[in-house]
């Protein structure tokens, strides 16, 4: 499972993912109602190898689109993004895209649907090995097994359909979907949202191991001040597009400078919180 | 009951997480299995009847024309003295034979055409689409009138068109259904992963979409054998004096008139049991909305 | 006010009958808020349907459930249409597939006080929803009525849905998820309004989530629920602080802190 072997020499002291002053706007609407939506506005950041970024923010903040954009789904309109020292956008072409999906894998909300639900779950990650390495079918099914194993499912779930697994483990499949190819960087689009506190937990834990055992870099999604707590080093918080505050965790959720981080952290029910009512927001009326 | 079983027992509509064809507590009703087993018969009697009975589909003795049911001639004579009995097992075989190649090639134009504008989007979605939009436009008999005036009547003409104006159909809804299997996180997972566009729509969209591809086979195979009987009736399908359903309608609409009904009514009597009989069962199985025929 | 007393629920699945609730006890008292707490297939939403009737298909239902004394298992058609218009509201995670899409809100407003009061005037109804909406916080009341539910945001649709709720005047409110969907900031909001609308109609509240904080924060009681079994009942503070059931202890245990970084599996 190391993932040092695969990454070019000289990325192993510069950071995993630099983001520097990107950009993305869309066009929203149709006749007179068009307009141009800014869903992300000159964001940069850096994740050093090995370490967790969580970015943080409500719905519509663009966090979903900064990471798209970092896996190449996206076009960026401006700025530059490097991942594993390779620039997003460079490569193109069918031999570079394979070299792309060993410096980036995701792994997204929903379990249920990231998998096809008419196969076995073990070819979502034989597959991957397919495409990826030179193992012939019985070393698939054994490097499947393994990773299988470092994921925490046992030999009995290889063959399940996905809907014989509880969420958890469907989710669990996915990550181990995600270190097939053994990527250096892997973006977690809100990968424990849809599951139970108590299952969130585990799958949080066995992704930090995995992260200090493979070195990996997470980019971490989540609307969930408290998940963020629980996995990142570093946090980015973003509202309508704009990175408000960016620190490590510790600064930001311990002593956050913007008032919007402030108003954040007080929406979150713990004990002795009360709900409280503020001024209308102009912005979320009509649409 | 197992033949019932796989095809009754199949789930109706998509249903995630279901293993196909596993519904427990669902029992084939009394209709389907009297559809099955019409079905089976008129099967077993196209491939035996000819050697059971004794007579040549195409060889009669005008001494022996218009007998009526019983005797030699199970179910009579027409009026050149053929077996009626002879003639409507080998008109079975070119009806089921032309609708069963008519609904293999819409299944597999359709699934093709539908995939490929599935996975690549953009213009070629686009391209494939007006195509199909254009082909609607023609009515399929007028298509298939079309093709015989031009290429000459025949069974092969008359299938290849069929098959051009139904294809459409299973396209469409194929491509409905491909479209939202397309946006789904696994296959973008999958595209993720440096996995090649050919591999994933063969191994992930197909199987997904087998279900649609069967169900507007089923269907367009009923479809396919009214319209080849409305051929042959009109003269453009199988050619006298060889034997067929919709021909045989015909040849016996002056016997009707001269008072001799059996020939039209039984051939008549096939073509509606064996359609409603495949009209309900593929009902059944995926229902019309299904095969984009509703 | 509301009694449910040993409810079992079943349905009978391909192989044998599933149990959905099994002796579910619960009673809410005028005006109160439960909260019941569980995570996904706990039973908690069934048995809010179990109170309103809308069960699955081929559900069987044992036990009493008592609305004012009444029982409302036995209601006839006409009376379990009365109960459902007037006495109790349902807000759920969804707001939008309780609105018809083809519908400007006035519709939806309206309908609700038309049905739930019968002989009240178009004009009354309207302008009862217009001073409601403005209770929940909505700025220009003419505007939002006239616009379609797609034209609003998620936490604009759960204030029209709890002002709907109110203006019907019912007594309980039914409360699933409503803030799941929403960001955390307008959640903070919602549920402050919902609390305002509820003290001052008194309308009591069974409020369905799987966040243990957030029902201790705006539930007199909380409720917790497993595998379609009640296994602790108290005040919300007392169970969120000193969690009697092992369940409900691990339910606290797991839930992510603030404070502090998680370890990794070992330590956890």
């Amino acid at each position: 499972m190391s993932t040092a072997q695969d990454a070019p020499p000289e990325a192993s002291t510069a950071p995993a993912v630099v983001v520097d002053g990107v950009g993305k706007s869309f066009v929203v609407g149709a006749g007179r109602r068009r307009r141009t939506v800014e869903a992300v506005r000159s964001a940069s950041f850096t994740i050093p190898r090995g370490t967790c970024l969580a970015v943080v923010g409500e719905s519509g903040s663009g966090k979903t689109t900064l990471a798209r954009m970092l896996l190449g789904l996206e076009k960026a309109d401006a700025g530059t993004m490097t991942v594993n020292g390779a620039a997003v956008g460079d490569r193109t072409g069918r031999r570079e895209r394979r070299r792309r999906s060993r410096d980036i894998q995701m792994v997204f909300q929903d379990p249920q649907s990231a998998l096809n639900r008419r196969l076995p779950v073990r070819v979502a990650v034989t597959e991957v090995l397919a495409a990826h390495t030179d193992l012939d079918a019985r070393g698939r099914a054994e490097r499947c097994a393994e990773l299988f194993e470092a994921v925490g499912l046992a030999r009995e779930h290889l063959d399940a359909l996905p809907h014989e697994l509880s969420g958890g483990q469907r989710q669990r499949v996915c990550i181990a979907r995600a270190l097939a190819p053994a990527p250096a960087v892997v973006v977690l689009d809100e990968a424990v949202s849809a599951l139970d506190v108590t299952v969130q937990g585990q799958i949080l834990a066995l992704l930090e191991r995995l992260r200090v055992e493979n070195g990996l870099t997470y980019l971490f999604i989540t609307h969930d001040l408290a998940v963020a707590r629980q996995v990142a080093d570093s946090i980015v918080v973003m509202r309508r597009g704009e990175i408000v505050e960016a620190g490590t965790a510790d600064d930001v959720l311990g002593a956050p400078q913007h008032p919007y981080t402030r108003d954040l952290l007080d929406s979150a029910p713990r004990p002795g919180w009360k709900p409280r009512r503020r001024p209308v927001d102009p912005e979320a009326v009509g649409a | 009951m197992s033949a019932g079983e796989a095809v009754v027992a199949a789930p109706r509509g998509r249903r995630p997480g279901r293993r196909p064809g596993r519904r427990p507590g669902s029992r084939p009703g009394t209709l389907s299995i009297v559809c099955l087993v019409w079905l089976a018969v008129v099967v077993v009697w196209a491939v035996l009847g000819p050697l059971v009975s004794g007579f040549a589909a195409t060889e009669g003795n005008i001494v022996d024309r218009y007998l009526p049911a019983g005797g030699a001639h199970w179910l009579g004579t027409d009026q050149a003295g053929r077996d009626l009995f002879t003639r409507l097992a080998v008109g079975a075989r070119s009806s089921i034979l032309g609708a069963l190649v008519v609904a293999a090639l819409t299944a597999v134009c359709g699934a093709t055409l539908a995939l490929v504008a599935v996975w690549f989007g953009g213009w070629v979605d686009g391209a494939v689409s007006r195509v199909l939009d254009f082909l609607f436009a023609f009515p399929n008999l007028l298509l298939a009138l079309l093709a015989a005036a031009v290429f000459g009547g025949g069974m092969t003409t008359a299938v290849l068109a069929l098959a051009i104006g139904y294809t459409p159909y299973t396209a469409r809804v194929i491509r409905s259904v491909a479209l939202r299997e397309r946006a789904l996180p696994y296959v973008r997972a999958a595209e993720l992963q440096g996995i090649a566009g050919p591999v994933i729509t063969v191994r992930h969209l197909l199987p997904n979409v087998r279900q649609q591809v069967a169900t507007g086979a089923a269907i367009n195979f009923g479809y396919a054998m009214i319209d080849l009987a409305a051929l042959s009736y009109l003269g453009f399908g199988v050619q006298a004096p060889d034997a067929d359903w919709g021909l045989m309608v015909a040849s016996g609409q002056s016997s009707m008139l001269a008072g001799h009904p059996q020939e039209c009514l039984y051939a008549g009597v096939c073509i509606v049991l064996t359609v409603a009989a495949l009209g309900y069962l593929g009902e059944r199985v995926g229902g019309r909305r299904a095969a984009g025929r509703a | 006010m509301l009694e449910l007393r040993n409810v079992d629920v079943t349905v009978n699945g391909g192989s044998g009958d599933v149990p959905l609730l099994s002796e579910v006890s619960l009673t809410v008292a005028e005006g109160e808020a439960l909260g019941i707490v569980g995570e996904s297939g706990s039973g908690k939403s069934m048995t809010l349907r179990t109170v309103l009737r809308m069960l699955p298909r081929g559900a069987r239902t044992t036990g009493s459930v008592a609305y004012r004394g009444e029982d409302v298992l036995g209601y006839g058609r006409d009376q379990l249409r009365r109960f459902r218009a007037a006495e109790v509201s349902m807000i759920s995670q969804n707001p939008q597939a309780a609105l018809n899409p083809v519908h400007p809100i006035r519709t939806y407003m309206v309908e609700g006080i038309r049905a739930a009061r019968p002989g009240t005037g178009g004009a009354e109804a309207l302008a009862l929803s217009r001073r409601l909406l403005d209770q929940v916080g909505i700025d220009d009341p003419d505007r939002c009525l006239r616009a379609y539910p797609h034209q609003l945001s998620g936490g604009m649709l759960q204030r029209v849905v709890i002002s709907a709720a109110v203006a019907r005047g019912s007594r309980l409110l039914l409360a699933d998820e409503p803030t799941t969907a929403l960001d955390v900031t307008t959640q903070s909001e919602v549920m402050a309004i919902l609390e305002d609308c509820r003290a001052e109609a008194g309308m009591a509240m069974v409020f369905v989530t799987h966040d243990l904080d957030l029902a201790a924060a705006t539930c007199d009681r909380v409720a917790v629920m497993s595998r379609g079994r009640i296994v602790e009942t108290g005040p919300a503070a007392q169970v969120l602080a000193s969690p009697e059931h092992p369940y409900t202890q691990m339910l606290v245990r797991s839930k992510p802190s603030l404070d502090r970084r998680a370890g990794s599996e070992e330590v956890a």
